[in-house]
């Protein structure tokens, strides 16, 4: 049994040096989208537990502080985490519009941060099948006309092909390694799946994950990040 | 004592199969020197123990009459045991299912074959909708027997019960064994009866085995856990 704590630093301490660590990764994302725009931000990585939740939810929190109109999609529908981050019921979301064609404004929750999130709801049965379908495709291009940002979480390149069929619609993907963690060679590897995809990889961001074990559980502190361009050495 | 686990509520379950029988139960748990006790019907779909709140809390009411009649020296307080499945978490919403008495506590269950539902995340459902979880009969479950796993949950912040009868009867031995683990780790919340039916309140017992055991406090600390009770 395993469970996760994640901390949001820019909106719990946003004066720290991590938060600061979050601005930076937006302005170094606004900088990529000079020519095309980068609305739709997919974050994934390698490996399990590498950081890649972390990242997409400070990510939103810093487009909230800018006001921006930003919403969280929780597409890693094998091991969901974004209603942990978020201390949000997980019952409701994206497997209802799939399987029963609720409204998909039904089911966002409008977080107190201001962030909006569309959570992953009950377990999908065949997840790789659903990101494919035209009716996912159509729900990232109605997002696209309603936010200013659309961040995707999904699950590890190396896990399953999820994160690949993902990048076909997002606008740029962050592909996080924890530098104390992540073996070089599953990095290499994860991120040479994500090319050959032809994914729009905006950089890796290193995450210095402070993973506090309490015997299976983990909690997500203190982070930092660099990105250069998803060149690794 | 206080009891926040038993079947005593009539006609609902598998518990108690009439008005005299459920009686008869509140006599024996008053004897044995219980002060409160929740009535916790199953709320299990695959079995078919659906009786709504609306109708328990008829039916505990005619229960209540019947225990001022007979002036039994014991407080009745209503909830449910839930058997956890993600569809719970609207009956929770909705109070057709119901929590410990006036409590914020809710009594799950979970399938005592084989894991059908992660436990972390039932706990992290339950916590987000305002309640807090207590595991019912945790050492019962045969897929989790970890010390480690214990922890996490509490540390998720679910409350843990044990069955009295697993503490004093050796017959289901994992049980007995898991019973045990749990207490010595001091990772125990409540003890609780699960009674089903007449004859099977292995409260006293229990109490009189922890208090030699563990210390008096200790026993006070799980048979008579307040935190239920407003």
């Amino acid at each position: 049994m395993e469970y996760f704590e994640y901390h949001n630093v820019v909106i719990e301490s946003p004066n720290s040096r991590g938060a600061e660590s979050y601005r930076k990764l937006e302005l170094n994302i606004a900088m990529m989208s000079l020519d095309k725009k980068v609305q739709v931000v997919q974050s994934t990585s390698a490996v399990p537990e590498d950081g890649k939740t972390t990242t997409a939810i400070n990510l939103a929190a810093v487009y909230a502080e800018k006001k921006k109109k930003v919403i969280i999609l929780d597409l890693d529908l094998r091991r969901p985490k974004i209603q942990l981050a978020f201390h949000k019921p997980n019952d409701k979301g994206f497997y209802d519009y799939v399987t029963k064609d609720v409204d998909y404004h039904e089911l966002i929750i409008h977080d107190e941060s201001g962030i909006d999130l569309l959570l992953t709801g009950k377990h999908i049965s065949f997840p790789h099948i659903v990101l494919e379908s035209q009716k996912t495709v159509a729900l990232i291009e109605n997002l696209r006309k309603e936010y200013d940002y659309i961040i995707i979480d999904t699950p590890p390149v190396l896990s399953v092909t999820d994160p690949l069929i993902v990048s076909k619609y997002a606008d740029g993907v962050l592909y996080v390694v924890a530098y104390n963690k992540t073996k070089r060679d599953d990095a290499k590897a994860g991120l040479a799946q994500l090319e050959k995809n032809n994914a729009n990889v905006l950089g890796s961001v290193f995450a210095n994950i402070d993973i506090k074990r309490f015997k299976g559980y983990h909690s997500y502190d203190y982070y930092n990040y660099s990105s250069d361009n998803g060149k690794l050495h | 004592m206080i009891d926040i686990h038993s079947h005593i509520l009539p006609n609902v379950d598998d518990g108690s199969d009439g008005m005299e029988t459920s009686l008869a139960m509140l006599r024996e748990a008053a004897g044995l020197g219980v002060s409160d006790i929740f009535l916790t019907p199953h709320y299990m779909r695959f079995r078919n123990y659906l009786s709504p709140s609306s109708i328990n809390r008829e039916i505990f009411s005619r229960v209540l009459e019947e225990v001022k009649r007979e002036k039994l020296p014991i407080k009745l307080h209503l909830g449910n045991e839930i058997y956890y499945s993600v569809d719970m978490l609207d009956a929770i919403r909705k109070g057709v299912v119901l929590p410990l008495g006036d409590s914020d506590k809710i009594l799950i269950e979970f399938s005592l074959l084989e894991e059908e539902d992660d436990i972390g995340e039932a706990i992290a459902n339950v916590i987000s909708l305002g309640y807090v979880p207590v595991i019912a009969h945790l050492e019962r479950y045969p897929y989790v027997s970890k010390t480690k796993d214990y922890e996490i949950m509490k540390r998720m912040g679910a409350l843990i019960q044990v069955n009295a009868r697993s503490i004093v009867r050796h017959s289901d031995f994992a049980a007995h064994n898991k019973a045990m683990k749990l207490l010595k780790a001091g990772l125990v919340d409540f003890v609780a009866s699960d009674q089903h039916r007449p004859g099977h309140n292995h409260m006293k017992e229990a109490y009189i085995f922890v208090s030699r055991k563990y210390g008096k406090q200790i026993a006070e600390k799980l048979f008579v856990n307040k935190s239920v009770i407003k």
